[in-house]
């Protein structure tokens, strides 16, 4: 009906399926639904709100922007492949729901209230993205739009911040009598930097801190923001705009996404939409509208999602591949990339350590630095949010794979020069970061599988023990298990090369050894 | 579409309302156009003339303030259906057009205050009970039209629709339509229940409904009889339920019945007797055993506790299952299930 006939009309279907959906009990109040809904309608209090942030996908996938993508594939059976051209280009097509990245992951990050880089060429709706999503977290569009941030070279702190109130800052005889007119987007909970990146390098500064700390300061005067999501927009992704964007800054960005071309098939709609004056922004369902309280309740029923042991695991073993740097150090704690890059000397320099690795084994190889302690919480929050947004309680494996490339994005930095990308056709794999990361992820999973670490892990069967505790260990005990950490070392020991995931496992049989030492030594005073 | 075409016919608060909205009315028709390419003019211009004045005049009497919104709420619906084929010259949900003949405009007051909710709701029921097999659909427009003056809210209007859907036969609505008519005054109970004078009190009505699914007011004073109290189920080739005739059982209380393709529910009480689907399996539960003293023997011969009747068409079967209430007995070559119970029959 109206613009809320194509527009605004919400299936009342269930958008994805879940089991328990299936045998629900009669309800009279059927008899009121089915062919046409309320476009005044609420979602009932309570109702699960995964449902409402899919209906808004399907909404802005179908009626809102023209994003006819489905880069994030899931699938239950295996799918069709057809090949294309002389490199034969895969095409597949997936047997599950699947989905589009440039609308998926700016909705999860309203949703877990994280921070989102659209990057991508001009006019590919970077921000028409950034303000759906604050349409969606209920602020109207005149409010938002005056709440954009346009990066330009002439922005100052006080464009970003705000002012000091000129009468207070005449009379004021200390700092704290200062009063500041802060600028109203720091009070949203849907905070949009459009071209970041033309930011001028000491208000990106200040920036850093709204982002990072979620405060803004000026004259000693502190504004706390409310939580909520941030898009960031940048036009060229490696960096080029008009400054260099601090790595500080580029650091707290959570995901990137990249806003796809404009497939020409399309032009019809495109077409409709100018005769039309049609803006997707201005017609946003009300039902899908979230409340703040919503907001804040799909935060935590997010982070409540259950990452499950397995997978838990085979992310720490694909974590563990890329912070070794053999060369680097003597000492086995130092050997990581972050103390030759602490050094200030380029990594190549040290690379002859690496030398007769295997290239498809070696992962460490192909990155520049290590996964940090933020991007594994930002990556568990994305998996999280992803199953959740799927119905589910549970992180799939298919969540971790297809989330993964988003988050570690920016953060693992390739290393184009590596071995591995002079490969068969993974030269493309250097432009192509998102197929490059998934790769790595599956060939991490290869190497787990193929050391059988689900079955046979001696390393965590040692760590839980650990886990367990120590109260009432006796002293034999202590011996037997010191002998075990040592017996565990010998073995990993009698393998020819050093790769990333026996660096971490070498590291955390150490740290055990010392516990069960200290231990003995406070058992035998 | 033409705005000087759509208000030179016309006259009254609908004209004017459109006359003063024009641009923003032609907006939401293009609106719509988007979604559903072939929305033609014509037809929306001719539903526009015939079916919404009756409505927008009425409220217009009594809340003029109104108009604007309940004509754009009626409008933009008349869109979606139009588009949609539910409605106009190649309509397949005809019976749509009561719920702006004759619902809409018998209730202007609610209307005025609840636009959306309310024609949104009468639509899905009108559409809905116009496929319940053996409803008679004008009945209960009828029924709703009567008594909507006296409803205060529109949920109490659409609390009495469920009421008189049951009692217009969906026995499944039994249960949930006792629960609402607890939270209602007595006023609007008699009106769900349709009692008159020398029937017994609301209250006693409801606690009577609620301890016996074969009791109705207006047969209190008959006897109870052992009788067959309905029929369900047909031939899936004539447009019914089972391929193959079926199988009933009692889990966990609920009677079912099944064949190779999917599992039914047997509702019956005072009002009717309806099948609703439960799925392509059984439900989780266990197999409930018939109550004691409730069985049917050789030659079709019924025992209800101190009851017993013949029933020859069933000496012939092919299973029976048994609830406190009600006995549903198969044949082996009929889809039919018949349903037996204690209940009062007028002589």
């Amino acid at each position: 009906m109206s613009i809320r006939s194509k527009v605004q009309h919400v299936s009342e279907s269930p958008t994805r399926p879940t089991p328990g959906q299936a045998s629900r009990r009669f309800d009279v109040a059927e008899l009121y639904q089915g062919l046409i809904a309320d476009p005044e309608a609420r979602p009932n209090e309570g109702a699960p709100l995964h449902e409402k942030l899919q209906r808004a996908y399907w909404w802005i996938v179908n009626k809102g922007i023209i994003s006819p993508f489905y880069d994030i594939e899931y699938n239950d059976t295996p799918p069709q492949r057809f090949s294309f051209g002389d490199a034969k280009v895969q095409l597949t097509l997936p047997t599950e729901q699947s989905y589009s990245s440039y609308v998926l992951l700016p909705l999860l990050s309203l949703a877990t209230r994280r921070r989102c880089l659209l990057v991508g060429g001009p006019g590919r709706g970077k921000t028409a993205i950034a303000v759906l999503m604050g349409v969606l977290a209920g602020y109207n569009l005149n409010e938002l739009k005056r709440a954009i941030q346009h990066g330009q070279p002439q922005m100052t702190i006080a464009d970003l911040l705000g002012n000091p109130l000129p009468s207070t800052l005449v009379n004021a005889k200390s700092m704290d009598e200062v009063q500041i007119a802060w600028r109203r987007w720091l009070g949203m909970r849907v905070k949009i930097i459009d071209e970041y990146n033309r930011i001028p390098t000491r208000t990106q500064s200040a920036l850093l801190t709204v982002m990072a700390d979620n405060y803004a300061e000026l004259y000693d005067q502190i504004y706390e923001c409310p939580p909520g999501a941030w898009y960031l927009t940048a036009n060229d992704d490696a960096g080029g705009g008009t400054y260099q964007v601090i790595e500080a800054l580029r650091d707290r960005i959570d995901v990137v996404v990249k806003a796809l071309h404009f497939n020409s098939r399309y032009l019809d709609e495109l077409l409709l939409r100018v005769e039309e004056g049609f803006k997707p922004e201005e017609v946003v369902p009300s039902q899908l509208i979230f409340t703040p309280q919503e907001l804040d309740r799909m935060e935590r029923e997010i982070r409540q999602v259950k990452l499950p042991d397995p997978l838990r695991r085979r992310l720490e073993f694909f974590t563990s591949h890329f912070e070794l740097w053999e060369g680097g150090a003597r000492q086995l704690e130092y050997m990581t990339k972050d103390t030759v890059k602490l050094s200030g000397l380029e990594l190549r320099a040290f690379a002859s350590a690496s030398a007769g690795k295997d290239a498809a084994v070696d992962l460490g190889a192909q990155t520049r630095n290590g996964v940090s302690v933020r991007a594994l919480m930002t990556t568990l929050v994305f998996v999280k949010g992803m199953a959740y947004f799927r119905g589910e309680q549970e992180v799939s494996f298919e969540d971790i794979r297809q989330m993964l490339p988003f988050v570690l994005h920016d953060k693992l930095v390739q290393e184009p020069d590596a071995p591995y990308f002079e490969l068969g056709d993974n030269p493309a794999l250097r432009a192509d970061r998102v197929s490059w990361l998934r790769e790595l992820w599956d060939l991490s999973c290869k190497q787990f599988e193929s050391f059988n670490l689900d079955q046979h892990d001696p390393v965590r069967d040692l760590g839980d023990e650990l886990e367990r505790g120590l109260e009432g260990v006796t002293e034999a005990e202590v011996r037997r298990r010191l002998a075990s950490v040592e017996s565990t070392l010998r073995e990993l020991a009698k393998g020819r090369k050093l790769y990333g995931h026996l660096y971490d496992d070498l590291l955390r049989l150490k740290a055990m050894h010392q516990h069960y030492t200290n231990y003995l030594r406070w058992l035998l005073q | 579409m033409s705005p000087e075409r759509s208000t030179s016919l016309l006259t009254g608060a609908l004209a004017a309302e459109l006359d003063a909205g024009r641009d923003r009315y032609n907006g939401l028709f293009l609106s719509a156009r988007r979604e559903h390419r072939r929305l033609d003019a014509d037809a929306v211009l001719t539903h526009v003339r015939e079916h919404l004045p009756a409505a927008i005049e009425a409220v217009a009497a009594v809340a003029p303030d109104a108009v604007p919104k309940v004509t754009t709420t009626l409008y933009e619906l008349s869109l979606a259906l139009i588009g949609r084929e539910l409605l106009g010259p190649q309509a397949q949900a005809p019976q749509l057009k009561l719920v702006f003949d004759q619902l809409l405009p018998a209730m202007p007051r609610l209307l005025a205050a609840d636009p959306s909710r309310l024609t949104t709701a009468l639509l899905n029921a009108v559409h809905k009970l116009s496929q319940e097999r053996g409803f008679v659909l004008p009945l209960w427009v009828d029924r709703l039209v009567e008594a909507a003056p006296r409803c205060p809210d529109t949920a109490t209007l659409m609390a009495l629709g469920q009421a008189f859907a049951w009692r217009g036969g969906l026995s499944h609505f039994r249960e949930g339509v006792l629960e609402r008519l607890r939270q209602l005054p007595a006023e609007q109970v008699t009106l769900a229940l349709g009692l008159r004078e020398g029937d017994p009190s609301p209250e006693t009505c409801l606690t009577m409904l609620e301890g016996d699914p074969f009791w109705r007011p207006e047969l209190a004073r008959f006897p109870a009889t052992l009788r067959i109290v309905g029929q369900v189920g047909r031939f899936s080739g004539f447009g019914g339920e089972f391929r193959a005739p079926p199988t009933v059982m009692c889990v966990s209380g609920q009677l079912i019945a099944f064949d190779e393709r999917a599992c039914w529910a047997i509702y019956a009480d005072a009002y009717g007797a309806r099948l609703r689907r439960l799925g392509p399996t059984l439900p989780d539960g266990e197999e409930t055993p018939a109550p004691p003293g409730r069985t049917i023997e050789g030659a079709g011969r019924v025992t209800w506790g101190g009851h017993q009747r013949g029933f020859p068409e069933l000496a012939e079967r092919s299973g029976v299952a048994t609830t406190a209430q009600l006995m549903a007995v198969t044949t082996p070559s009929s889809h039919r299930i018949t349903l037996i119970a204690l209940a009062p029959e007028p002589t």
